[in-house]
């Protein structure tokens, strides 16, 4: 017993430590367009969009790493019970999960930090530089009103008669001087940006929120895959929308992660073993979401009418997670790895 | 072993995996550069048909004759550029795996200590430290930059040889009218001779050409040959003007041309009292000859006495005219007119290609003009060369530059559509100056002022628009200084990766020259400022992890150290292919989250207070790196 509340114990640090660092992590580097502004109105705004989903990040995130964490550092088989050592996490955490999704219900769209309700939108220097691709810069989020907005890519052509310049490319830009007092809508993750040209023609430019993030935009493709995959991994499990499936999701999803972390386990070699658990850990961040995502995109034209939709997605899981354990006394059993 | 005997072991066996290693690194790297090379290389062919210019990726092509070179500076430039993962690869594998327990074993039963194990490694890592930001700063960018004008120069010489090689078939010999496609031919294999000199194949050529030219225009060339001498024997004289045109006025009567040597008689008995005489005696001789030449000749081409002297009162009349455009040239050249006297020196020649004076003079002009212009032709020839497009960046507050494409032969930049537009505080536009060509005349000068060699009404002066004006004005200031030297401007793309292609000074040197510090709320100006000053925390947080990330890894690897009884399975050499592929990853997310985190701090604070967070996080991490390896025992 004693044994076990030990485990306990230490697993419930890790989680916090885990949390604390993520959370920190998170709710930092999303604050901080909201800090450009002074943090004035109603809280429970900040609440909603920084705080809210920070939270469910680091929750679902900082449950995946300490799985890793307590299956590389603590599952060493020199216990006893290694059967109630082995389930500790995937207990702990499933109910932990099961408080979270009874009590706060969050939805898919609770883990969005991508809701522009207003902005003020500017034009910075480098939209002149890319490929005649005009970009628009997402600043302060606080006027509904575009105060100067410059154009300078447009400027292809100088008729010399009119003394004006003329847009080249087919274009019917007429004229290039300072938009004032442009519309802007803001719809979810979308700016919509209304022009009105000197000839009074109105058109419509739309901009993803993404597209403005000065890092984003000019990172190579990796940084945003990066983004995409942590992001994706907690969509997975809030996919559903019914609290069981998603508990039964997370159930499974633990069980096969820590029945991952026992399958290297080199004795003469640890430093190998510990590298094997990092990357498994990376690949599955890159792997899980694409495969569910194939699943149910598969599974959609095919399961249609069948409700056991989910249910073959998690079955498959704990299966994976059995073939884990299977390969793991595989390797035992002909020696390529000795047991502790 | 004793303690020092088994100690000496585990430094030799540092310092032989160090070589080791990195020496399989480059040989690695030397194969994966040839086999880069032989992907990407361009083999000239002399055919026809051969075209170059359509085939695809032709702007990564490198010319067969630059194998070795590319070959060595690819090799170096990926080694330095993952220095950082192969640093991190090597000490993984030095004290987990190549510093085993049996080197701890000591027969005189004394423990030896982790720091006395690890002493030379942390000297190598001090070491691979320094190299690294050597290598950020000063190899990485000129190895970039070498391998870039590799390519341009492959570039060039693929327009130069296709079109040299379509011109140098399209010549016939029965038909003499196709000579001009071998001057063309010849100036395209002289350009691409420029560059790449070894070439047999086209050096021939050039000779071939060269010959069939003499042999078409053998007086010509003859002529040319006896101007250089003469120029050259007057040259070595070094005397004043007009001694000049008493030597020229001799030569030309000396060979026969008549006219020409009246001119210059002409001038000296005009201008040299002390040799008026002569000069009139000689004049009176000219006349009398050109009377002799014209009785012999037969009655068809014969001319009157009256006609003869018609002609010879016309010549003289002509000089006389000569003189004065002459007069008005230097006139024009004394204002720096130079555009219009070369025009004028052009038409005197018209009437007498033979004027040496005239043709030195309009070399000067030409010369001065090079100075503050740009010739048609040689703009429009760069078009054809490598560029880039767009750029657009502010030279001061209120002034924006926009240059439609640049491009580059052999340093110099030419540059298409620049428009200069000036607004004030409203962001409303003042004016704008507008210049269709220009070209680089110092590293912080263009000019914006083009002509024609061909055309005396061709010229693009720059163009000043303003408002409620119709006409726009003529500048007559055609230079404009950039704020930054043209390489700079040239290379700076907003690609994250291609950032590494600077140092960090000369990142702070752009953030410095073109931004100053926005304080604009709303509008920043210059270059991006949080991309370039990004690239600056990024790269000194770096310098900082190299050292820090080394050291965890060092003593992550020394506690999970290997234990090996006997023999290592050959299942485990494989598993351990594992290693590097987790250390890309690795490096690659370590990359990936401190650039976003210094992106988004310097979007809301202050640069400088950036780089003091920066400082602050990177010692901390330095810190408890150095505790973890202090807290390490055998």
């Amino acid at each position: 017993m004693k044994d076990i509340f030990k485990l306990l114990i230490k697993y419930i640090f890790i989680i916090l430590i885990l949390f604390s660092t993520i959370f920190i992590f998170v709710i930092f580097y999303n604050i901080i367009p909201y800090l450009r502004i002074s943090l004035k109105g109603n809280i429970s705004i900040y609440i909603k969009n920084i705080i809210y989903p920070s939270f469910l990040y680091a929750i679902f995130n900082s449950f995946i790493i300490s799985l890793f964490a307590y299956g590389v550092i603590i599952l060493n088989y020199q216990n006893k019970r290694k059967f109630i050592a082995f389930f500790i996490p995937v207990i702990i955490s499933s109910l932990l999960i099961f408080i979270l999704l009874f009590f706060l219900k969050p939805k898919l769209t609770d883990i969005n930090f991508h809701n522009i309700d207003n902005a003020k939108v500017f034009f910075k220097p480098n939209i002149f530089i890319t490929n005649n691709k005009r970009k628009l810069y997402f600043d302060n989020i606080e006027d509904k009103k575009i105060k100067n907005v410059l154009i300078i890519n447009d400027i292809d052509v100088m008729n010399e008669e009119k003394e004006e310049f003329f847009i080249k490319n087919n274009k019917e830009y007429n004229n290039i001087s300072f938009y004032n007092n442009c519309n802007v809508v803001f719809i979810e993750d979308k700016i919509l940006l209304e022009v009105i040209h000197k000839n009074g023609k109105k058109e419509s430019i739309t901009f993803m929120k993404e597209s403005l993030d000065n890092f984003i935009s000019h990172y190579p493709k990796s940084g945003k895959y990066f983004f995409k995959y942590v992001y994706n991994i907690i969509r997975i499990f809030l996919y559903f929308d019914n609290i069981y499936i998603d508990l039964f999701l997370w159930i499974s999803v633990s069980f096969s992660l820590l029945s991952l972390t026992q399958l290297t386990k080199i004795k003469s070699n640890r430093f190998l073993s510990f590298i094997y658990n990092l990357l498994f850990l990376i690949l599955f961040y890159i792997g899980f979401s694409f495969i569910v995502d194939l699943y149910l995109k598969i599974s959609m034209d095919l399961l249609s009418k069948i409700i056991f939709r989910e249910a073959i997605l998690i079955l498959v899981i704990i299966i994976t997670g059995f073939i884990f354990q299977g390969m793991r006394l595989l390797f035992v059993k002909h020696e390529y790895w000795e047991e502790e | 072993m004793t303690i020092n005997s088994s100690l000496k072991n585990i430094n030799s066996k540092t310092h032989v995996f160090f070589s080791i290693f990195f020496m399989l690194c480059i040989i690695i790297l030397l194969i994966y550069s040839f086999y880069q090379f032989n992907i990407n290389k361009f083999q000239p062919k002399y055919d026809e048909e051969d075209t170059f210019l359509n085939q695809k990726n032709i702007e990564n092509r490198y010319h067969v004759k630059y194998q070795v070179s590319f070959i060595i500076l690819n090799t170096f430039l990926l080694l330095f550029k993952n220095l950082f993962f192969l640093t991190l690869l090597f000490y993984s594998f030095l004290y987990s795996h190549v510093i085993s327990k049996s080197d701890l074993i000591t027969s005189d039963g004394k423990n030896i200590m982790f720091f006395q194990i690890v002493t030379h490694g942390l000297i190598i890592l001090v070491f691979l430290t320094m190299f690294h930001i050597l290598s950020n700063n000063y190899l990485i960018p000129n190895f970039e930059k070498k391998l870039k004008l590799q390519r341009s120069n492959t570039l060039e010489t693929m327009i130069y040889l296709e079109n040299g090689n379509k011109n140098y078939f399209k010549f016939d010999k029965k038909n003499k009218n196709t000579i001009d496609y071998y001057n063309t031919a010849l100036t395209y294999y002289e350009q691409y001779a420029s560059i790449i000199t070894e070439d047999e194949q086209v050096n021939d050529r050039i000779r071939k050409i060269k010959n069939t030219l003499l042999g078409e225009a053998f007086d010509k060339m003859q002529k040319s040959k006896e101007d250089e001498e003469l120029k050259n024997s007057i040259d070595n004289k070094n005397i004043q003007e007009e001694y000049y045109y008493s030597d020229y006025a001799d030569y030309f009567y000396q060979h026969r041309d008549y006219y020409t040597a009246l001119y210059y008689y002409q001038y000296v008995a005009e201008s040299d009292s002390s040799k008026r005489k002569e000069a009139l005696d000689k004049i009176d001789k000219i006349k009398r000859i050109l009377e002799y030449e014209n009785s012999i000749k037969s009655e068809k081409d014969k001319k009157s006495i009256n006609e003869l002297m018609d002609m010879i009162n016309q010549a003289e009349i002509q000089n006389q005219k000569i003189y004065n455009q002459k007069k008005t040239a230097k006139k024009l050249v004394e204002n720096k007119q130079y555009h219009e006297a070369y025009f004028i020196y052009t038409d005197i020649l018209k009437t007498n290609p033979n004027l040496r004076d005239i043709i030195e003079e309009k070399k000067n002009v030409e010369n001065e003009l090079s100075k503050l212009s740009v010739e048609l032709s040689e703009v429009l020839r760069a078009k054809t060369y490598p560029r880039n497009d767009n750029f657009v960046f502010m030279s001061d507050k209120n002034t924006i530059v926009n240059i439609k494409s640049i491009s580059r032969s052999s340093g110099i930049f030419y540059l298409f559509d620049i428009k200069i537009i000036n607004f004030d505080e409203n962001f409303n536009i003042n004016n704008i100056m507008y210049a269709k060509y220009g070209k680089s005349i110092e590293p912080f000068k263009i000019t914006l002022y083009c002509y024609s060699k061909n055309d005396r009404n061709l010229e693009y002066k720059p163009l000043l628009y303003a408002k409620g004006i119709k006409e726009p004005e003529k500048i007559s200031n055609y230079f404009y200084d950039i704020p930054l030297n043209m390489d700079t401007l040239y290379d700076f793309s907003y690609d994250y990766e291609k950032i590494y292609n600077f140092s960090v000074f000369k990142l702070v040197k752009l953030r410095k020259l073109l931004i100053g510090k926005p304080d604009i709320s709303d509008f920043t100006y210059g270059y991006n400022v949080d991309f370039i000053e990004t690239a600056i925390v990024d790269r000194i947080a770096h310098i900082f992890l190299f050292f820090s990330l080394s050291l965890i890894i060092i003593g992550i690897a020394w506690r999970l150290r290997t234990s090996y009884i006997g023999r290592i399975p050959l299942l485990h050499f494989i598993l351990m292919l594992g290693i590097p592929v987790f250390l890309f990853f690795f490096v690659n997310i370590i990359n990936i989250i401190t650039t976003s985190y210094f992106s988004m701090l310097l979007s809301i604070l202050d640069f400088f207070i950036v780089l003091v967070i920066c400082a602050v996080m990177n010692i901390v991490l330095m810190v408890f790196s150095i505790l973890y390896i202090a807290s390490c025992k055998t």
